[in-house]
């Protein structure tokens, strides 16, 4: 089912974080092993100041880090770990808002992690240009249901029986990165109840 | 867009605000309101001195909520080739002058968090329809403007009585100069940033903020040019096999208007890239700012508003 919508260019791709040396500063954000690709993006480009570089992160929900998720304190300015990625994200509008032209975000988690971070961005006045991401961690998806307008979160099958409506959905490629999710539609919109056997997709 | 002017509108006041900047106030001669605008838009001025007609651009200056009455500043342009000069000589109260509607190139971004507009000269004329709308709609903004010396500085000494706090007055003459870096510094994040006036200061505000690591999407600027005067030279009309001269002291466009050929066109300064022309041979002397530099170097099209042949001819496909 999904092989034939695929290919469709509103999907997001993700790089390595990337540092943009035109930054007059930068913010580090990660969730769960997502601090192993702040800790590459750190030890990887030694021109990245560390007077006016801050980090903040969750290790929420994650039993392990991976080995090489390590930020020496002297690579930055301020770290902040925070209890939960609701904590940090709650924090982070304030912290923006404190914060002058020349900032870039530097982002790094799951994808749902990735755009609701995003959209606090974008909510304090970012361009798409100032801030990078990079997924490590879970692919589960928002989906977004155009029947009833509910979202579903972290669904890794590619059907899924929607939270707010229960009809079974699929979800295609087509991403809005203002809801952050991908667009879910009616499984058996033409033979009802006629359902494939879903598949897990993104784990 | 319009090739032809949408009305007659005649002068209803007409004060001179600077020793070089005249300020006119015009209504629609059948009484009619003018259509909305919004901040920063320009109109197209059509004026005819008996020997030759000139179309210049000029942003609105009066508040877009009045639809009765459109205003506008002009700046004597001694040098130039005749429309400023005309209008500050010539067009009085009760004079009639063509006018086409108003188009945009210069928009506020409004879900910006602040706005923080640049100006030098008479580049404040945008300013003046961005400040009555962010005012209107209780939006953050910082005006910094430099002005020769104080007695040159059109709206001056009314922007700064009217919004002390927000607006910044840079006189030259008292070796007052802005420093874009002091300006540009600290802005808090969600700044956007409008620059507008002489050539020399839009390059220097956008050098500095792109070296501040202020994205491209946050920076704005208008210039507009006007023709300047060149050699005479004949353009070929592949397409309709005419042959016609274009003088020195008119521009590839008007020569083409004149012959009534109609292009599109909005800004005729350069600007807006409506009246891009296919170029099928000759030398190009570019002076446009819409044109990518690969383009310009191609020398397969020409901005006709501003730009001439390098030598005595040109070839167009229209």
């Amino acid at each position: 089912m999904t092989e034939e919508i695929s290919g469709i260019k509103s999907k997001p791709v993700y790089n390595i974080l990337q540092y943009d040396p035109k930054s007059r500063s930068n913010l580090l954000i990660s969730e769960g092993n997502g601090l192993e690709g702040l800790a590459d993006l750190l030890n990887g480009s030694k021109s990245i100041k560390p007077l006016s570089t801050n980090v903040m992160y969750t290790t929420h929900g994650v039993e392990t880090l991976n080995s090489n998720s390590y930020i020496a304190s002297d690579r930055c300015n301020r770290i902040r770990l925070f209890d939960s990625v609701n904590a940090l994200l709650e924090n982070l509008p304030q912290t923006l808002a404190n914060s002058q032209m020349g900032l870039r975000l530097y982002i790094c988690g799951s994808e749902i992690f990735l755009w609701r971070v995003a959209n606090i961005a974008r909510a304090a006045g970012m361009h798409k240009s100032e801030y990078n991401m990079q997924l490590i961690g879970s692919k589960a998806r928002r989906v977004y249901c155009p029947h009833c307008k509910t979202t579903s979160e972290g669904v890794i099958t590619d059907i899924h029986e929607c939270v707010g409506c229960g009809l079974s959905l699929v979800n295609c490629d087509h991403f809005s990165r203002e809801m952050g999710a991908y667009l879910g539609f009616r499984v058996d919109a033409e033979v009802h109840g006629e359902i494939p056997e879903r598949k897990e997709l993104y784990r | 867009m319009s090739t032809n002017f949408s009305h007659t509108a005649r002068i209803i006041r007409a004060d001179q605000v600077t020793p070089l900047i005249k300020h006119f106030s015009f209504e629609r001669v059948d009484g009619k309101p003018f259509s909305p605008f919004s901040a920063g838009s320009h109109v197209i001025i059509g004026m005819d001195d008996g020997t030759e007609s000139h179309k210049n651009p000029y942003s609105l200056v009066g508040s877009s909520n009045n639809f009765m009455e459109y205003e506008i500043a002009v700046r004597l342009d001694s040098t130039g080739r005749g429309g400023s000069l005309f209008m500050h000589n010539n067009v009085e109260v009760g004079s009639e002058i063509k006018i086409g509607n108003p188009y945009n190139l210069f928009p506020v971004y409004k879900p910006a968090k602040k706005h923080l507009m640049i100006a030098g000269g008479v580049g404040i004329t945008p300013f003046m329809t961005y400040i009555d709308e962010m005012d209107l709609t209780h939006s953050n903004f910082e005006l910094h403007y430099s002005v020769r010396d104080f007695e040159n500085g059109a709206f001056a000494k009314e922007l700064q009585d009217k919004y002390p706090n927000q607006v910044n007055l840079y006189i030259q003459a008292n070796g007052i100069m802005a420093n874009f870096n002091e300006i540009l510094d600290n802005q808090p994040l969600g700044t956007h940033v409008y620059v507008c006036g002489p050539h020399q200061m839009v390059a220097d505000a956008l050098r500095i903020a792109d070296e501040m690591g202020w994205p491209v999407s946050s920076v704005h600027s208008e210039e507009f040019k006007a023709p300047e005067p060149g050699n005479p030279f004949t353009v070929k009309l592949a397409r309709s096999n005419r042959e016609i001269n274009v003088r020195s002291r008119e521009s590839l466009l008007e020569a083409l208007e004149n012959a009534d050929i109609e292009i599109p066109y909005s800004c005729r300064g350069g600007a807006c890239g409506f009246c891009k022309t296919e170029v099928i041979d000759g030398e190009i002397t570019h002076r446009d700012y819409f044109l990518t530099d690969a383009e310009k170097a191609s020398g397969k099209c020409i901005m006709p508003c501003i730009s001439r042949a390098q030598g005595d001819h040109l070839t167009l496909d229209i």
